[in-house]
């Protein structure tokens, strides 16, 4: 791990978060053990002062019963027969004569008293050769001015001390290295994913908008955030490719009228000679120019449904009643071309979205029905409902589209070689596609066998 | 009729104003939304003409501005942006109505002209002209007393002929006011359906009432 990634780690909130807790943990770690220490200690000095106090007491009922002798023989056995563990102690006449015991003579003291005697007794502590004992005693001073002495090794607490802050230090200093370690791996885990979602994001602003960042799999927090980020740049990369085509498209399909209407132009100031001439001349140029501003207010009002401009203008409405009267504007107008329409709206279909694009996507799909078909030629207009969603068909029993060319006749511009010759922008299906995806609307062809069907269904 | 037309590109502001002229109106020019306003609240205007896209304010803010000092001119919205936000936008602003560049001059003064002579709104149950009669209410027609049957989208294209009896109404208006259509069909719903009205209420009459004006739309009125 080089040197500037361990700082980097270091700096990363992952890690910092853990040392912090480990410190945090240490001090919560110190509060226990000064509370364990003290209490320990406390109960040990009260349970040891007890001990030798009722020793004392006891020894003094012996004198009160038998006498300095009785005494001096009792603590002689006591002694030697080591009953109560390392107790020590000291009989003095009221001339500070010693009679008994294994601690050197030493003026009165009623009560606790904590010293260091300065001769060390031999079987003192054999644990600590050399180690001055320390001990703690009770002193008592009889009715016959004789002086008794128990003390006991005061080492044992200090024992036990050490045993306490020997534990704390080991469980604490052990709780430090796992957190920082924990760190440490947590850090460079998460960095090494940042660092990914950084890579990535160079490599697409560097011009490679395919990139995408990897996801593991474990659907935490950065999973989510990558996921996100890639549908973020799955939809602008749609959006990129949208653009690029759409720029290409008016490149190459607007070169042919805007070159036709030069050369109209043109012929006119050439050959032109009489004022109806001109006029027949500007009546042709400006419906040409009329035809280039209709395909491009097509290409805008296409763009502006694609990027999803028209949501805000979203409403809930009643599809069935719109096709309804879409049927009867339509109606009178497939008579005319002797052609039969056939309308068959189950009642009571509802979309939220906008009314006015739905009547433009039902409009261009009856429309191209009726342009890109022989007279006699029958087209239905259907709603069918199926639970919450319906499916809208329209359907003709026209010559039909080829099924190899089913996806492309949706492109901008895209006109089957037999209809060349017919008007159109080759705009029409792209808009009915924009408002059909604007909407959620799912929309596929299908061989009416014969002729063409188109179903738009609602998501289910 | 006193017109403002508020319009900061020079040559599309030179056509309007010069055809405006040409038909008799008095036209005042502001080529910025404040200079606009200015005149908008200052002087006494039977119509409005406000682009959408203006250096200094914007249309939809001058209009609403202006609106807010009291002003009741009808107002027109010229602009490029077609798009339904954009006119739902502009309408909500308090403008009357709404035109996509590029247009045609007869389209300009047809709005105009509805604009101008839009009546005062008062609920009516019957509308006619010459011997022509519509009853809102039982949704009848008669001519000459005798009934004629029509289709409801018949009725509605009637009914707003009706309502702007004498005026020209284009294409695009019935369009958008009889079938809420946004756009342009490349079929001829217009026609169709002004030829069957006009079969019904015209034919076996001597003297027609409903008037196809070249290059600019309809009208009925009663014969003179």
């Amino acid at each position: 791990m080089s040197s500037a990634r361990l700082i980097r780690i270091l700096r990363s909130a992952s890690f910092r978060l853990p040392l912090l807790y480990a410190v945090l943990f240490v001090l919560s770690a110190g509060v226990l053990f000064a509370s364990v220490y003290w209490t320990a200690t406390a109960a040990m000095q009260n349970d040891m002062a007890a001990v030798l106090r009722s020793e004392a007491y006891q020894l003094a009922e012996v004198h009160r019963r038998s006498g300095l002798a009785g005494l001096a023989e009792q603590i002689t056995r006591r002694i030697n027969f080591r009953t109560r563990g390392p107790i020590f102690y000291l009989l003095q006449a009221p001339n500070r004569r010693v009679v008994v015991g294994n601690l050197p003579g030493m003026p009165p003291v009623n009560g606790a008293i904590d010293f260091e005697p300065d001769q060390p007794q031999p079987e003192a502590d054999p644990d600590r050769p050399g180690e001055r004992p320390k001990l703690t005693g009770f002193g008592l001073t009889l009715p016959d001015g004789s002086f008794l002495l128990v003390a006991q090794d005061a080492n044992r607490l200090v024992d036990m001390q050490r045993a306490i802050i020997r534990a704390f230090a080991w469980s604490g200093g052990l709780t430090l290295v796992l957190a920082i370690a924990g760190g440490v791996l947590l850090g460079s885990n998460f960095l090494r994913r940042i660092d990914t979602i950084t890579r990535t994001s160079r490599a697409i602003m560097e011009g490679d908008l395919s990139a995408r960042i990897p996801v593991r799999g474990t659907h935490d927090e950065i999973d989510q955030l990558v996921a996100s980020l890639n549908a973020m740049l799955a939809r602008i990369q749609q959006l990129m490719d949208g653009l690029r085509q759409v720029s290409s498209d008016i490149a190459h399909d607007l070169r042919t009228p805007l070159g036709r209407l030069r050369q109209r132009l043109e012929d006119a100031r050439e050959r032109a000679t009489t004022t109806a001439d001109y006029s027949a001349a500007t009546d042709a140029a400006i419906e040409e120019a009329d035809a280039l501003l209709e395909t491009f207010s097509a290409l805008l009002r296409i763009a502006q449904v694609e990027a999803g401009a028209q949501k805000s203008a979203f409403a809930t409405f009643d599809v069935s009643a719109l096709l309804k009267s879409l049927g009867e504007t339509y109606q009178p107008v497939v008579e005319d071309s002797d052609r039969t329409l056939q309308v068959e709206v189950e009642p009571g279909a509802t979309l939220s979205g906008d009314r006015q694009l739905m009547a433009q996507l039902v409009s261009n799909l009856l429309e191209n029905a009726l342009r890109h078909t022989p007279e006699g030629t029958t087209v239905r207009l259907g709603l069918h409902r199926h639970g919450d969603g319906f499916e809208i068909e329209v359907a003709d029993n026209g010559p039909g589209i080829p099924a190899s060319e089913h996806d492309k006749v949706f492109d901008r511009f895209y006109r089957l070689d037999r209809s060349r010759s017919t008007s159109g922008s080759g705009l029409g299906l792209a808009m009915v596609k924009a408002i059909a995806g604007l909407h959620g609307l799912s929309i596929r062809l299908e061989d009416a066998k014969p002729g063409l069907r188109v179903v738009l269904q609602t998501a289910k | 009729m006193k017109i403002l037309l508020v319009e900061d590109d020079k040559q599309t502001a030179d056509y309007i104003a010069k055809g405006l002229r040409e038909h008799g109106h008095v036209v005042d020019h502001a080529d910025n939304g404040r200079d606009g306003l200015y005149l908008a609240t200052g002087e006494k205007y039977d119509v409005l003409i406000v682009d959408r896209m203006l250096p200094q304010m914007d249309g939809l803010s001058l209009v609403k501005a202006a609106r807010a000092t009291g002003m009741k001119a009808p107002v027109l919205f010229l602009t490029t942006l077609g798009g339904v936000d954009d006119r739902v936008a502009g309408l909500e602003a308090g403008g009357d109505d709404y035109l996509t560049k590029p247009f045609a001059f007869a389209e300009l003064r047809a709005r105009i002209g509805a604009l101008s002579r839009r009546p005062p709104i008062v609920a009516t149950t019957s509308l006619g002209v010459g011997d022509l009669e519509m009853d809102l209410l039982a949704r009848t027609v008669t001519r000459a007393g005798k009934r004629i049957e029509l289709l409801a989208q018949e009725f509605k294209v009637l009914e707003y002929l009706l309502r702007h009896a004498g005026e020209v109404v284009t294409r695009t208006m019935l369009l958008e006011k009889v079938w809420d259509f946004h756009f342009d069909p490349k079929t001829n719903i217009v026609e169709t359906h002004i030829s069957r009205l006009r079969s019904k209420i015209d034919k076996g009459f001597d003297r027609p009432l409903l008037h196809t004006i070249r290059g600019a739309g309809y009208v009925i009125r009663a014969p003179d």
